[in-house]
């Protein structure tokens, strides 16, 4: 049975984000035949719809109110409503994101439905979407079925892969209303970026946590994250490690962190809460650095040391220097 | 001002690894022996932001509301241990095995019910299903503005004043009264009552509310009224243990790992 | 010495057949009475003294021992720590120096008490024989005071001592320069006194007063008129007492007062083991939970206050002060003596006139007199507490204090914090341990539960359960319990913490819940040999559960091995071919005196040699964790664990052993740092590791539960 998408996109520097494509992909191979819309707010939106139909899309929704760039969820809510009567879709795929966390839940209030949030498989399960999200910190997967329609659902970023792009691909566009009120006023925003390298950006994320004992162990991690290169590592932290402040919490890995999945995740003297590795286990090859050997880091690390950091670190940063 | 903080009691996320199971016949995690559940970490924040306003502002009660079974006065007690001047407990077999939305329909009931209210504070999300959605849904119940995953609320002009978290940074954004906040870990750790708070809170009674005293349909909340059926529970296979390091110490152990990751391609 | 003079002297008086007497008032130097016009303005002033002191020590509580049981001990502890000065011997310059001063002090009081009574008194008991041997020890006593104080200005003026540093006050030159005046002018007043009334006739006898004797002849080198000489008698007689009165005054208004309160603390003193902390009793019902305020205090520990003499020997022992940290004990107490004169009056007055006595303090104590930090940084290790040489004990002050920051103010230091909340949730300090209770079991067969058949429950703790370097310690000791064929069982899942640190953390609501708890479980299991893991379990079962009506033999688990290979049940047949130093926990060693059962075990096994740390026994330095300082970010220049181990890898052993799983931890962390070349690293472990070696093999003999089986017999 063919199944109506919606995708609620993002844009990042006038062009859909990451998962927005991973999104479009994901709703085309669930929608059987049936449309795939994506709705896309902001400055530049509607020239940016072109890049979501190779992705998969058939229709694009876009407002290029500039009003939208920063994210509101009453303006965006009723513009997503708008798309949502256009499309009447039996699906709404959203990113788990600062948008999704707040929008799904929201939208499926308003159609008596419900929100199924952070979900990183979706199924059709011979014509019942079926959906799956880990939970308790993710020491376990839950999948859920919807009782009611349509299934709102916040999809993680890059546990969708993108469909091979459809060259010349292109679709129907409409136009969404421009922003209207909202009741809550952004007064501010303040970016707090790591030096040099983005955590989700850097192709190798060294992360320390809890059981450097105190936030000088981080000096080390810094060290070795320097020994990989500057261009190349990026230091991320746990939150206990972040709670305790002995890191910034923007450079916290995690559930409630940022889900990073990078050619290699080190992670030195963290204990592999499933909290934790829920921000983490995209990441290709894992390597763990631990004192205790039952660690649960080392399930899901591809190799390990059993030992403490401050005696493996040292050795380790001379290696990578000697090696590179 | 009345305030209301809603708080969950959730099976310990620092429950070993080893000692988590679940019973696949039932769909449920089987309680681990010897390990008590814990109020959740981000509900206990939620406390502490509410308090704090109350502390600055004056004159002003603090409500703790808690869905859940009866071992949940303990976590109601825990906040009336903070600060909280008064607790109930929602507590009805109806209640049980719902989801998001059935949840935050009793609880809109019982903030209802409670009367006046300025703001409701909840965590960013339960430590057990992860879902973020209940804050959101009390607020589209009540009708109410709500801002998510604050790390730090302030009382201004009779508004909010509350700074997020967001992927890149902060923002800060003002909220009207009455409206809902949920809290994340990024607010800081909550506070450590005093002893004579404790013995306070262990003397003060827990208002009980069950589906008939909220006016809320038993069969509209709880397993009946869900929108999300779960279908199954399990815990995901582990890719099994890592290649460790075997060279005699620490340093060989680097050097072997640095040829490994060479081997691979990584390095 | 006494013996040898009076050899030399022989006796005088008999060949002579002549006999001295004692002229009263030779010389006319005063009225008769004038002396005592002295004394009665003396003994004023002390009482005047004591009663300002002792109102302001009423302002305490109750003290939570009865004072007056136990006299026998307390009089030998009066005696011993008091006259004896068994305390002030452990530093021995100062020993000696403090013991010339105050022999000297004691018999030259009594020297001039008997001047007064045969004076005044009706029998001339000054005369003949008997007075030359009383001039004699006068002068030998006089000269000891010259010496201790010439120890003592040696000491403050050229070796620039650095504890006299400390806190150097005017009153102490005082003292020093006073007590040898009054020494010297006593000298004088004999020499001008035999030189008119023994010279030339009676030279023999002048030769006891050897002292004075001996500047006599000095002096008469000078040919000076009688005259002359009587008129320097009468003014260094008059220089003398105006001295030795007002330098007597100064006890009330000095250190010097320490004279009557540091034996009277000796007698105050705990007779039970210092390593129990006091219970608050009815902890439920009242509203001031801990000390914040001076008056919170007991008037015992008030008292101690000013029985402080500033020596410094607490600081200088004091882990946390040797490593830079905010903590001096000395500074401590003093500061708390400085705000109790300050506020105590003010208490005193409020607290008559208004009832409530809290609202006279214009400054916090805790928080501002004493800073939060300095009460976290102690690590409850008594070291302070062994070497005070007046008595006081520091410990349970801090500790007091402490209570009120967590239980009355809940200001933790957030790690601290984590870790209690962490006990009251999950009933251990770990958090976030990836181990289970019964971790350790895997692969030792089967383990034992006990369930009130067995002799004695094996108690694992928290520490050695759920952290990863204990469980080989725990596991070593379950192996060698079950090798000797001692009757034992665990509790495995149904260990829960006994509530140790939440005690010395300050949280003493939450220790009485946990120790009520245990004993209940500890009753109805019929638990009543327990052999545990860890010292501070040990000690806090063994001198603190008995508040809670809990009593239970209790043994560490080195004194139960000890016992095992003694008997024989137990064979070190292995050789373990190291070269060890011991490094006493301070539960074990300082607090409850096993110091010989762990040293004994190791030189019991085949080719271990033990070599002693710079400090050790009761000397011995904490590793760093007590006191809840396992679980806080240390504050200072340098960690104590780094101090302690450094002190370890001197003695060029190979490992250091311990007894207590905080201790192997902290040398763990500190060895790295300490040394970070590898090789040749020192090693920690704990002497049950060590043991298992040696019954077991270099293999650790695996697992093993047949052995014991089979042997059936002993089982």
């Amino acid at each position: 049975m063919p199944r109506n998408v919606l995708v609620v996109g993002e844009l990042s520097e006038g062009a859909p984000t990451s998962t927005t494509i991973e999104l479009v992909g994901a709703g085309s191979r669930l929608a059987g035949g049936g449309t795939v819309a994506v709705t896309l707010l902001g400055n530049g939106a509607a020239a940016a719809a072109a890049a979501t139909f190779p992705a998969g899309a058939t229709k694009a929704f876009t407002s290029d109110d500039a009003n939208y760039d920063q994210f509101r969820s009453d303006q965006w809510l009723a513009a997503v409503e708008s798309a949502f009567g256009l499309a009447s879709p039996d699906l709404v795929l959203m990113a788990q994101s600062l948008v999704g966390r707040e929008l799904a839940p929201r939208l499926a209030f308003r159609h008596n439905t419900a929100a199924a949030m952070d979900c990183v498989h979706l199924a059709d399960d011979g014509g019942t979407l079926k959906v799956t999200r880990p939970v308790y910190g993710g020491n376990a997967l839950a999948t859920f079925s919807f009782a009611t329609s349509p299934a709102v659902a916040t999809v993680r970023a890059k546990s969708q892969d993108p469909i091979e792009p459809k060259a010349g691909a292109s679709g129907e566009t409409a136009e969404l209303p421009a922003a209207g009120e909202a009741r809550a006023a952004i007064i501010g925003r303040e970016k707090v970026e790591a030096e040099g390298l983005q955590l989700q950006d850097a192709p190798v994320v060294v992360s320390g946590g809890r059981g450097l004992g105190s936030p000088d162990g981080f000096k080390l991690v810094e060290e070795l994250a320097a020994a990989i290169g500057k261009d190349k590592a990026a230091v991320g932290a746990s939150r206990a490690a972040c709670d305790l402040g002995w890191y910034p919490p923007s450079q916290q890995v995690g559930l409630t962190g940022k889900v990073v999945t990078p050619d290699l995740y080190i992670a030195v003297a963290i204990s592999g809460a499933s909290q934790h590795m829920a921000g983490c286990s995209g990441s290709k090859t894992i390597i763990a650095i631990n004192k205790d050997p039952e660690a649960n880091i080392f399930k899901s690390a591809r190799f390990g040391i059993v030992g403490d950091y401050r005696q493996v670190l040292p050795p380790l940063i001379a290696a990578i220097k000697a090696a590179r | 001002m009345h305030l209301v903080v809603c708080a969950k009691q959730i099976p310990d996320p620092e429950t070993p690894p080893s000692a988590f199971k679940i019973d696949p016949q039932k769909n449920e995690v089987i309680p681990a022996p010897g390990i008590a559940p814990v109020l959740s970490q981000f509900d206990g924040i939620a406390a502490e932001a509410a308090l704090r306003i109350k502390e600055k502002a004056g004159d002003t009660k603090v409500t703790v509301i808690s869905m859940g079974a009866e071992s949940a006065q303990q976590a109601i007690k825990q906040v009336l241990a903070m600060g909280a001047d008064e607790g109930v407990l929602l507590n009805d077999p109806a209640f049980e095995k719902g989801d998001p939305h059935t949840t935050a329909t009793v609880l809109a009931a019982a903030i209802k019910k409670l009367g006046h209210v300025d703001a409701v504070f909840c965590g960013r999300q339960a430590a057990d299903w992860d879902w973020g959605e209940v804050g959101i849904l009390i607020a589209e119940h009540m009708n109410w503005p709500v801002a998510i995953i604050a790390k730090g609320v302030e009382l201004q002009d009779g508004k909010f004043r509350v700074q997020r978290v967001l992927e890149d940074g902060f923002q800060t954004v003002d909220v009207p009264m009455p409206s809902v906040i949920t809290v994340s870990n990024e607010f800081g750790e909550p506070r450590y009552p005093k002893l004579q708070q404790i013995m306070q809170a262990a003397r003060k009674t827990v208002t009980s509310w069950k589906s008939g005293d909220l006016g809320v349909d038993a069969g509209a909340v709880g397993a009946a009224g869900a929108r999300l059926k779960l279908e199954r529970l399990y815990i995901p296979e582990k890719e099994g243990k890592a290649e460790i390091m075997d060279a005699e110490t620490p340093a060989d152990q680097a050097k072997q790992l640095v040829e490994k990751l060479k081997a691979a391609k990584i390095l | 010495m006494g013996l040898s003079a009076l050899g030399l002297y022989g006796c005088t008086q008999m060949s002579t057949g002549e006999e001295l007497v004692r002229e009263s008032f030779f010389n006319n130097v005063a009225p008769p009475g004038a002396v005592y016009l002295f004394l009665a303005a003396l003994v004023g002033l002390l009482v005047y003294g004591f009663v300002r002191h002792a109102s302001l020590w009423m302002i305490g509580k109750p003290h939570d021992q009865p004072i007056l049981r136990e006299i026998p001990h307390r009089l030998r502890n009066a005696l011993r720590l008091g006259l004896a000065q068994d305390k002030v011997r452990r530093d021995r310059y100062a020993g000696i120096m403090h013991w010339c001063i105050f022999s000297s002090i004691v018999v030259l009081t009594l020297v001039t008490a008997q001047v007064a009574i045969n004076d005044d008194g009706p029998v001339k008991f000054l005369k003949g024989d008997y007075l030359l041997f009383f001039r004699f020890y006068g002068d030998l006593f006089g000269l000891i005071g010259l010496v201790g104080v010439g120890m003592a200005m040696n000491r403050r003026y050229f070796q620039d001592h650095a504890r006299i540093r400390w806190d150097e006050r005017p009153e102490d030159h005082l003292i020093i320069g006073g007590l040898g005046l009054v020494l010297l002018t006593g000298f004088f007043v004999q020499t001008f006194r035999i030189t008119v009334e023994l010279f030339p006739d009676h030279v023999s006898w002048a030769r006891w007063s050897f002292v004075a004797y001996g500047l006599a002849e000095f002096v008469r080198i000078f040919d000076f008129t009688e005259g002359q000489i009587l008129f320097a008698h009468k003014l260094s007689w008059w220089t003398h007492v105006v001295l030795a009165f007002s330098w007597l005054g100064l006890i009330v208004f000095t250190r010097l007062d320490h004279l009557f309160f540091a034996p009277v603390n000796a007698f105050f003193l705990r007779t039970d083991s210092p390593g129990r902390l006091s219970r608050i009793e009815n902890i439920e019902e009242r509203e001031i939970f801990g000390v914040g305020y001076i008056q919170d205090f007991t008037w015992k520990q008030l008292f101690e206050l000013d029985a402080c003499v500033r020596c410094g020997r607490c600081t200088d022992v004091c882990p946390a002060n040797l490593a830079g940290q905010p903590l001096s004990p000395m500074h401590l107490i003093q500061d708390l003596k400085g705000h109790l004169a300050n506020v105590g009056p003010l208490v005193q007055r409020a607290g008559h006139e208004h009832g409530d006595a809290r609202a006279a303090s214009p400054l916090t104590m805790v928080g501002e007199v004493i800073r939060d930090e300095t009460l976290w940084a102690c690590r409850t290790c008594y070291a302070c507490v062994q070497e005070c040489p007046v008595m006081i004990e520091h410990v349970p002050t801090i500790v007091d204090m402490r209570r009120f920051l967590v239980m009355d103010e809940a200001r933790i230091p957030a790690t601290a914090q984590q870790a209690l909340e962490n006990l009251e949730t999950r009933g251990h300090p770990w958090r976030g341990t990836s181990l289970e209770r019964t971790s350790w079991m895997e692969g030792l067969g089967e383990v034992p539960i006990f369930d009130g058949s067995q002799e004695y429950l094996y108690w694992v703790g928290c520490s050695g359960a759920l952290v990863e370097r204990n469980l080989p310690i725990t596991r070593a000791v379950f192996k060698l319990l079950r090798e000797s064929g001692a009757s034992f069982g665990v509790l495995g899942q149904e260990e829960t913490c006994n509530g140790d640190p939440a005690r010395r953390l300050g949280n003493e609501y939450l220790y009485q819940i946990l120790a009520d708890q245990l004993v209940q479980t500890f009753k109805s299991k019929r638990v009543q040999r327990v052999i545990t893991n860890c010292p501070h379990c040990f000690n806090t079962f063994k001198n603190e559960y008995p508040q809670f009506d809990g009593r239970f033999e209790v043994l560490h688990h080195t004194q139960f091995l000890h016992g095992a290979v003694r008997s024989g049940a137990l064979r070190p047949t292995h050789r373990v071919d190291a070269s060890l130093t011991y490094h006493d926990s301070c539960y074990l060693g300082r607090v409850n005196g096993v110091y010989d059962a762990p040293r004994q075990l190791l030189e019991m096994m085949p080719g271990a040699s033990l070599t002693e740390m710079r400090r050790s026994m009761s000397k011995g330095l904490c590793c760093g964790a007590g006191g809840g300082n396992m679980w806080q970010e240390e504050i200072g220049e340098r960690r104590v664990n780094h101090v302690r181990t450094q002190e370890a890898v001197a003695t060029g052993a190979q490992q250091v052993i311990s007894n207590c799983p905080f201790c192997i931890q902290m040398f763990e962390d500190g060895v790295p740092a300490v040394q970070p070349e590898e090789d040749g690293r020192l090693r920690p472990f704990d002497v049950a590791e060590l043991l298992e070696r040696a019954v077991f093999g270099p293999d650790g003999g695996a697992a093993q539960p047949a052995a014991a089986a089979a042997r059936g017999d002993r089982g």
